[in-house]
C-alpha cells in the first residue's frame, strides 16, 4: 500500500517534471530552426525585415491570378454596354434592310440629287416622326389614289413601315405557308416573294409580305406566333419631301410635254424637217414623264403597302425514327448551346459580384494582416 | 519563484542574461535581429534546455517537445523583428512555446502518447516507491489550465508574475488556477488537507 508523500517529496517531484536535459548536453535545436527557415524561404535580412525568397509557384499563382482578373475584366466589358446587349440582332436586322431604292434616273437630272437628298432626310426625321407617333393610318386616309397616285394633300405625311423579322420554327415550309396565308388579297395585299433553301432540318425560308400599313402590327403578331423570335426590327421612313419633289418634276416635265405638243399641233404647216426635230426633241421628254411617273407609282406603293420580311429559320427536334447519330449531334448541339448560356450566365455573374469580391478580399487581407503582426508582436 | 513555494532556482541564473557584465537577453535577440546568428545560439545556450523540460512537462513526449522547441525557435527567427520588449525575452520564448505545446497537445500524437503515459503510469504507481510515476498520472489528470498553471509554477523558479505573463492572463487567475490544482493533486495522492504546502501568496 502507498503512503501519502511529504509535502517536500511532491515539490520534489513536480518541479523535476519539468527538468530539461543537462548542462552537458549541447542545445541544437535553435540551429536546425535556422536552417529550417532558411530552406523554406524565409529569413530575415541584416536591416530586420523578412525576405520572402522568390518561388516558381508563387509567380505561377500572381499569373493566373492576372489572367483571371483579365478574363473577368473582358466579360465585365458587355455587362457595362447594356444597351448594345439587349437587342443584339436589331442592328443586324436594319442593316439587312434594303436602302430606298427607285427607278433609275438619268445622271445630270436634278432628280437623282433630290433624291438621295429626300431620302436622306425621310431617315433622320424617322425617330421623330415615330416619336410624334405619326399613325400611317392618319397620313393614308388623307391621300388619294384616284388621280394616279398623286398627293390629294400635301400636307400629309407620306410614311413607308418596314418591318424585319427573324423566327425560329420547327416546319419552315409550313411556316412559309402560313405566314403567306396572312395576307388579305382582297384589300391588295400581296406575297412579294418567299423563298425555301437548305436541307430538310435545317431550311430558311425567306418570305416577304406587303399588307397595309393599319396591319403591319396584326401580322407581326401572327408572325411571331409561328416560333420563337430571334429577332426583330421596325422601321419607318418619311418620304413626304421625296414625294413633293417628284410631283414637282412630273408636273414641269409633263408642262414641257403639253406645250411641245400644241406647238406641233398649232404649226402643223412648218417645213417637214423642222416638224421631225421637234417630234424628235418630244420623244425623250415623254419617256421623261413616263419615267418619273413610274417612280412616282413605286413610291405611293411604298406608302400604301408596308413591307414585312420575315424569315424563318428550321429547328427542328429529333422525329420519329431519326437515326441515332443526328440524335447525338442534335442533343450535342443543344448541349452546347446550354452551356454557352450558362457561361455567359455564370461570367455575368461573377463580374456582378465583382464588388461583393473586392469588399470580401480586403476584409481577408486586414485579418491576414492583422493576425499576422499580433503573431509578430505577441508570440 | 511562486512566492511560499520550494523551487530549486539553480537553473534560472543566465535566464536575464543581465547580470555580471553578461550582455541581456534583449541584446542578443537585437544582434540576432541585425544580422548575427552567433546570438541566437547565445540566446538558446541560456534558454533552450529550460524549454524542453517544460515541453516536455506539457506534452508527455519526448519527440513532441522536442518539436515544440524547434517551432518555437523557427518563430522567433520569423517574428524576432517584431519583438517590441514589453515583456522580458524569456517571458516571450515561453509565451510562444506554450501556443505551440498548446497546438501539439491536441494532436493525436499526443493524445497517443498522454494516453501510453497514463497506462503506464497507472501500473507504476501501484508499486510502491514509484512516486513520481503518481505524481505524474495525478498531474496529468489535471485540466488543461491547471496543469499549465502548475507546472509553469514549479518550474525552475519563474514567479507567479511571470507565469502571469506567459500565459496572458492576470495574476489573480493564476492563483486561483493554482489553488485549485493544487487542492486536486491533493486528493489525487491522498494528502490531507495542511499536510502539503499552502497555497501561494
Amino acid at each position: 500500500m502507498n503512503t501519502p508523500p511529504t509535502r517536500r517529496e511532491i515539490e520534489h517531484e513536480l518541479t523535476a517534471l519539468t527538468d530539461g536535459p543537462g548542462e552537458a548536453e549541447p542545445v541544437v535545436l535553435w540551429r536546425a530552426a535556422l536552417e529550417h527557415a532558411s530552406r523554406s524561404g524565409e529569413r530575415r535580412h541584416p536591416g530586420g525585415r523578412t525576405v520572402r525568397t522568390p518561388r516558381p509557384w508563387r509567380a505561377l499563382v500572381a499569373l493566373n491570378a492576372v489572367g483571371v482578373a483579365a478574363l473577368v475584366l473582358l466579360a465585365a466589358l458587355p455587362v457595362l454596354r447594356p444597351a448594345s446587349r439587349e437587342q443584339p440582332s436589331m442592328s443586324a436586322l436594319s442593316e439587312s434592310m434594303p436602302a430606298p431604292e427607285f427607278a433609275p434616273v438619268p445622271d445630270g437630272e436634278s432628280f437623282a440629287a433630290v433624291e438621295s437628298k429626300s431620302a436622306a432626310d425621310g431617315l433622320a426625321q424617322m425617330p421623330q416622326a415615330v416619336g410624334r407617333g405619326i399613325g400611317l393610318d392618319d397620313a393614308q386616309a388623307r391621300m388619294s389614289m384616284a388621280d394616279g397616285g398623286r398627293v390629294a394633300d400635301a400636307a400629309a405625311r407620306q410614311i413607308a413601315r418596314r418591318a424585319v423579322l427573324s423566327v425560329e420554327v420547327a416546319d419552315a415550309e409550313a411556316a412559309s405557308r402560313e405566314a403567306a396565308s396572312l395576307t388579305d388579297q382582297g384589300a391588295g395585299e400581296y406575297v412579294e416573294s418567299s423563298l425555301i433553301s437548305g436541307p430538310a432540318g435545317s431550311r430558311l425560308a425567306e418570305v416577304s409580305l406587303r399588307v397595309m400599313p393599319g396591319r403591319v402590327d396584326a401580322v407581326l403578331g401572327s408572325l411571331r406566333s409561328l416560333g420563337r423570335v430571334e429577332g426583330e426590327a421596325t422601321q419607318s421612313d418619311d418620304l413626304t419631301v421625296q414625294a413633293a419633289d417628284l410631283d414637282a418634276q412630273l408636273r414641269s416635265a409633263e408642262r414641257a410635254e403639253a406645250d411641245l405638243s400644241e406647238l406641233l399641233r398649232m404649226r402643223a404647216d412648218e417645213p417637214m424637217g423642222v416638224v421631225v426635230e421637234a417630234q424628235r426633241e418630244l420623244v425623250p421628254m415623254r419617256e421623261s414623264v413616263e419615267r418619273l411617273r413610274s417612280v412616282r407609282a413605286a413610291l405611293a406603293s411604298r406608302v400604301v403597302l408596308a413591307e414585312v420580311r420575315v424569315t424563318l429559320v428550321e429547328r427542328s427536334a429529333p422525329r420519329e425514327g431519326m437515326g441515332w447519330l443526328p440524335r447525338v449531334g442534335s442533343a450535342l448541339s443543344a448541349g452546347l448551346g446550354d452551356a454557352a448560356g450558362l457561361s455567359a450566365w455564370a461570367v455575368r455573374m461573377t463580374a456582378a459580384l465583382i464588388p461583393v469580391w473586392v469588399v470580401a478580399l480586403s476584409v481577408w487581407a486586414w485579418w491576414a494582416l492583422r493576425r499576422r503582426s499580433r503573431m509578430a508582436a505577441q508570440l | 519563484m511562486p512566492d511560499g513555494v520550494v523551487m530549486d532556482s539553480s537553473a534560472s541564473g543566465s535566464a536575464g542574461g543581465s547580470g555580471d557584465g553578461a550582455v541581456s537577453d534583449e541584446r542578443l535577440l537585437a544582434r540576432f535581429v541585425s544580422g548575427e546568428d552567433d546570438a541566437l545560439g547565445e540566446l538558446a545556450g541560456r534558454h533552450e534546455r529550460a524549454m524542453i523540460g517544460l515541453a516536455r512537462g506539457m506534452l508527455w513526449d519526448e519527440s513532441l517537445a522536442l518539436e515544440a522547441v524547434q517551432e518555437t525557435w523557427v518563430r522567433v527567427i520569423r517574428f524576432g523583428s517584431g519583438y517590441d520588449g514589453r515583456a522580458s525575452v524569456k517571458t516571450w520564448l515561453y509565451h510562444i512555446l506554450m501556443n505551440r505545446c498548446r497546438d501539439l497537445v491536441r494532436s493525436e500524437r499526443a493524445r497517443s502518447a498522454r494516453e501510453r503515459r497514463r497506462a503506464l503510469g497507472e501500473v507504476a504507481a501501484e508499486s510502491p516507491g514509484r512516486l513520481s510515476e503518481r505524481v505524474h498520472l495525478a498531474v496529468c489528470e489535471l485540466e488543461e489550465p491547471g496543469r499549465e498553471t502548475l507546472i509553469l509554477c514549479f518550474h525552475r523558479g519563474m514567479t507567479h508574475r511571470e507565469a502571469a505573463d506567459v500565459l496572458g492572463v492576470p495574476i489573480g487567475t493564476i492563483k486561483s488556477r493554482l489553488h485549485k490544482a493544487i487542492g486536486r493533486l491533493r486528493e489525487r495522492l491522498g494528502v490531507e488537507a495542511g499536510e502539503l504546502w499552502e497555497t501561494p501568496a
